[in-house]
Order: structure tokens, then sequence, then C-alpha cells
């Protein structure tokens, strides 16, 4: 009976608008939240993808290089406190050749492919920076085949800008992986002639690579100038966007390629967007708060020759309290049940939606969502029973005498 | 239960207005087990006794006393346990819920009591000749079939003392009569007192006690 006469002043247009409005802010908090955990597992798989990002990193060139003064390598000092920068996991240097070496394929050999001949560069760096990994890439030893990785650009310069203008055919990387030509090495007063083919195009390194063994090889027998320091570093990072790291770079004059700086900051704008996406959320559920309270007072207000009534004929407030208690009760259950069905369907949406995008998601809502959901609305229910206790309470002690 | 008034005046009240009358400023007890009549004209602070004597109002000066507590020490769970059990009221404005039917206006009260009152209930609605209303809601009633839902309401519990303030105002001498032997035998079951306010009628009721504001 006392249900129905509370439940009666409930105006249902001002109960739908409070229940509107809770729900919308308990979802946007818990849409936010869930969101901010997907993102997260997606950079984290980008990340697992990637690895560590690298960067490579040279000296700017500038006229004092080219006239001898200055020099572009890197010291043991400087490779020492390139190490110890923020961010930087490990480092590595490229070594160069010192010897002359020239590829070279003979007339006669293949009437499809021409006679060919050019000079090469070689250079070096450990197989944990090298973003090929395959069988091809080893050399046994002294008469096997010499594997060779080119940067993918030189492959895409071929195909989209040098192939079309002079009537050539485009290549495949499996085409071109299958071509054997000579490796020339001279110096030292000795020349050795290596079978060699292209094991694959580097992404990641711009330069012609060998095995490491080969170089420190072809470096002893046939190396005629002492081995200079490097002058590019490749370094491995978790954080491509690390300040202290950056601002060292810019202060000794050291080029990186920005390619990887941009996926860091990609992220990083991520982070952003995924926090601004949370406070969002808090303002609304806040808002929401407020709103829930501003319901409780007013159903307490319209209520209140009621509440007065019912004291005044023997209720204690206590009991009439329990009841409003059980109806927020309900009424937060409900916003709570249909808030993480709500919440279920749209992160079900958006999971096959990157799914289809090639990313693999955790279908699980976080449990951290489910507890900071349950919490909010805990707190939205005491608040408002706090509320609404006190409203009573005064009226009570206004049937009472005790506060006219 | 005895109620006993000492010295009490509405705080308001000026000392010419506590010296005309009765009750105001001097030493009067109401026994329970006694009916009491007070006759007063408006203005001259029926409803604040009633206010008083039932705790909703304390804006009198000196004190008031259920048996030997003073009603100043009562918290709110005292004036609780006192309406539920030992003093029951019949407003001047009725407090009743509108929008209710009679029937579910009184349930409210018997749930509340978990119907530990003296009077028969349908024998009741008969003597007070308002049993074909039961089911109407009470804003649909007229004054006079409202107050005796109110008197109907205020004896649906057990008590020591009856307080109502102007009860029989819109009823006839009849329906009076009817109220009245209705209210006394309620009371003389339970050795309660009452205490009637009126405008300026006895309504040919011999009272024990007769009070002049």
């Amino acid at each position: 009976m006392l249900r129905k006469l509370l439940i009666q002043k409930l105006k249902p247009l001002q109960l739908g608008i409070a229940s509107v409005g809770t729900l919308f802010g308990f979802l946007m908090l818990i849409i936010s939240l869930q969101m901010y955990f997907l993102f997260k597992e997606m950079l984290k798989n980008q990340k697992d993808i990637l690895g560590n990002q690298y960067l490579v990193i040279q000296k700017k060139i500038s006229l004092l290089n080219t006239l001898s003064i200055s020099n572009s390598a890197f010291s043991n000092e400087e490779i020492t406190e390139i190490n110890k920068l923020n961010g930087v996991q490990h480092t590595a240097s490229f070594r160069s050749n010192a010897f002359q070496a020239n590829a070279f394929i003979e007339k006669g050999s293949n009437e499809l492919i021409p006679q060919l001949y050019t000079d090469l560069f070689f250079e070096s760096i450990p197989d944990d920076f090298i973003d090929i990994k395959n069988d091809n890439w080893n050399w046994p030893g002294r008469d096997s085949s010499l594997p060779l990785i080119l940067p993918k650009d030189y492959l895409n310069l071929y195909n989209f800008g040098f192939a079309p203008g002079q009537n050539l055919p485009q290549i495949s990387e499996k085409t071109i992986q299958m071509l054997r030509f000579n490796v020339r090495i001279r110096g030292n007063g000795k020349e050795k002639i290596v079978n060699a083919f292209i094991a694959g195009f580097s992404n990641r390194i711009n330069s012609i690579l060998v095995p490491e063994n080969f170089l420190d090889y072809a470096n002893a027998e046939f190396g005629e100038k002492k081995i200079l320091a490097p002058s590019r570093l490749i370094i491995s990072t978790n954080d491509p966007t690390q300040e202290q790291m950056l601002e060292y770079f810019k202060k000794n004059g050291i080029e990186t390629n920005e390619d990887a700086l941009k996926s860091g900051k990609i992220n990083s704008l991520l982070n952003i967007m995924v926090s601004i996406l949370t406070l969002i959320g808090g303002i609304i559920i806040i808002l929401a708060v407020m709103n829930i309270i501003q319901y409780a007072q007013l159903l307490i207000t319209q209520s209140d020759y009621e509440i007065r009534t019912l004291i005044l004929i023997g209720y204690h407030p206590s009991s009439i309290l329990f009841h409003y208690g059980k109806l927020i009760s309900y009424l937060i259950f409900s916003i709570g049940v249909t808030g993480i069905g709500i919440l279920y369907f749209l992160n079900k949406k958006f999971i096959d939606f990157f799914s289809s995008k090639g990313y693999e998601l955790n279908r699980e809502i976080h449990l951290l969502v489910y507890l900071s959901g349950i919490g909010i609305l805990f707190f939205v229910c005491l608040v408002s029973l706090f509320i609404i206790g006190k409203q009573i309470q005064k009226i009570s002690l206004e049937s009472s005498g005790k506060k006219n | 239960m005895n109620l006993t008034l000492r010295q009490l005046h509405p705080l308001s009240f000026t000392p010419a207005e506590i010296n005309r009358s009765d009750i105001w400023g001097k030493e009067i007890i109401l026994n329970s087990a006694e009916s009491h009549l007070l006759i007063a004209p408006s203005g001259s602070g029926k409803s604040s006794l009633t206010g008083f004597l039932y705790g909703f109002r304390n804006d009198f000066s000196s004190d008031l006393f259920f048996n030997d507590k003073n009603s100043a020490s009562f918290s709110i769970t005292d004036w609780i346990n006192l309406r539920r059990n030992k003093l029951s009221v019949v407003f001047q404005d009725l407090r009743l819920f509108e929008q209710l039917t009679v029937d579910e206006n009184l349930k409210i009260k018997s749930n509340l009591t978990k119907n530990n009152f003296s009077v028969n209930l349908d024998e009741s609605f008969e003597r007070l000749g308002i049993s074909t209303m039961r089911k109407r809601k009470v804003s649909t009633l007229s004054m006079g079939q409202k107050q005796r839902v109110a008197i109907l309401r205020a004896l649906l519990q057990p008590f020591e003392f009856l307080l109502m303030d102007e009860p029989f105002s819109h009823l006839d001498p009849a329906n009076v009569k009817n109220a009245l032997e209705l209210i006394h035998e309620a009371c003389k079951k339970q050795t309660a007192g009452f205490l009637v306010t009126s405008l300026n009628t006895t309504h040919d009721f011999s009272y024990d006690k007769v009070f002049y504001l």
C-alpha cells in the first residue's frame, strides 16, 4: 500500500528523463572504458607485430664532411651515450666493406638477361635487426652462394619508375630471387668471384646487406683499409616518441627515418583521443549523477505531503527510506542491465568491424569495465539514497517539532 | 497516560491573550479515561494546541509532560512510538491520501498497527454511514464524508489519548452523535481519554471536562 501511495507520485516523464540521462552517462563511461581497453590492446598487438620499432640514425652531412674536416662516424662514446637514452633498447652499427666489390652477369650465360656490370658496396647488421627472416639468409662458408638483401625501394623504383619508361617487363620479388649473378671481390692483392642471389627486399633497411660472417671473412681476407667507425646505427626502441631521445638527436645533428616517428605519433595521438573520450565519459557521468540527485530531490518534494503524513500517523522514516531504496535499486539495476546489454552489442559490432580490417581482438568486455560500471551505479545509488534519506530526515524532524 | 500542560502557551501570544484563556499559562492535566471538550473561537490556538500535543509543533514556551516525561526530550523515534501506541489524532485538515480509496487509506494505518485496534471495522463503517464509500477515492468524497474517514482512521490503532481538531465541523447532529458514540466506546474499551476542539458547540454530549480557550 505504501508502495502504491508513493509510486503514484512518480511522474513518468520525469522518471523517463532521469533514467535515460543516467543510462546515457553510464553508457558513455563504460563505452569509453571498453574502447580504451580495446585501443590499448590494438596498440599492443601492433607493437607485437612490429616487435620493437626501429630507427636508423646517421649524422647530417655538411660541407665540412665533404672537405673531410668533420667526421660523420659515431665514436664509441657516442654509441654508449645513445645506448643510455630513454626508450633505446638496443643499438647496432652498420659495418661496411673494406674491399672493392662489383656484380656482373656475363653475356651468353642467359639469353633473356642483359649483360650487367655494377660496382657495389656492402653493409651488415646483426640478424635481429633485419626484417627478412628466411632460410636463404645465411652464408655457410667460402664457396657457397652469397645472399643479399636490397631495399624494397630499389625494386619499386625499377618496377614503377624505370621499367615502364624503358619498355621493360616488371619483375616480381619471387622472380628476382631466382636470378643468379656473380660478385667479384678484390683487394689486398687477391680476387674472388662468388655466386650471389637476392634473398629478399627490406622495408626497414636502406642498404645492401650481406650476412655478418661474410663481411667478417671478406674484410679479413681482402680488406685494404682499416675498418672505419660506423656512420649509421640502427636502434630498437619501444617508444620512438621519447622526448629525451629526440632531443639528443636534434642537439647532435643526427637524422632519423621519419616513418617510425610518425607511427609513434599516431600511437600517442590515439592515446590522447582515448583519454579525451574517457574524460568526456567522466564529465557525462558527473552530469548523470547530478541529474539523478535532482530527480531524487524532486521526487521527495513532490511526495512531501505523503511522507509527512505517513510520519505523522506513525510510520518510521527508515521504513519510508527503505521503500525508496527498493525503488532506486530497481531503477539502477535496470539501467545497469540495459547499459551492459547495449555495450555488449556495440562491442560485438566494433570488434566485428575491426576483425574485418584484420585486427584480432579479445571479444570479452574487460573486467574493469564491469567493475567500474557496477562501482559507479553503486555510487549513484548511494548518493541518491543519501539525498532522499536527508530529505526524509528533514521532514521527520519537522513532523516531530524539532525544526520549524 | 496523563498529559500535563505546565504554563504552556504559544510563543506568539500576548500576556492578555494568555490570561484570558483556561488553558494557556495554566497547569492543566488531561487525564486518559476522561473526555475533554475545548471550546474556542478561531485564532485562539486550537490547532496550535493539537500541534503541541501531537508533537509536530514546538513554538511554545514552558513544558508539556506525557506522564512524567517532558516532551522536549523526545526523539523522533519516541514521537513515532507514541503515535503508534498511545496517541492518536484527527487533524483539522484531515491529512488523508486523496488519490487512494477509503479502504486503502485505512489499510495504510491498519498495516502499521497490524490490525491491533478496538473497533469492528465493518460495523464502524455502518455506524458512520460511509459503508458504501469504501471503494471510492477520497478525492471524490464530500468534506463530511472525509471527516468520518479520518475519524475512523484515528481509531485503527491502540491509543491512550485521542486528539481531535474540529472533527465534526462538516457533520450534521445525527452523524456527530453516531461518531461521538463510536469514539466514546472505542476509548472506553482501552480506558483512553480524548480531547475534542470545537468553535462553539458541545455536540449535546456530556464531557467530563470543558475548557474555554
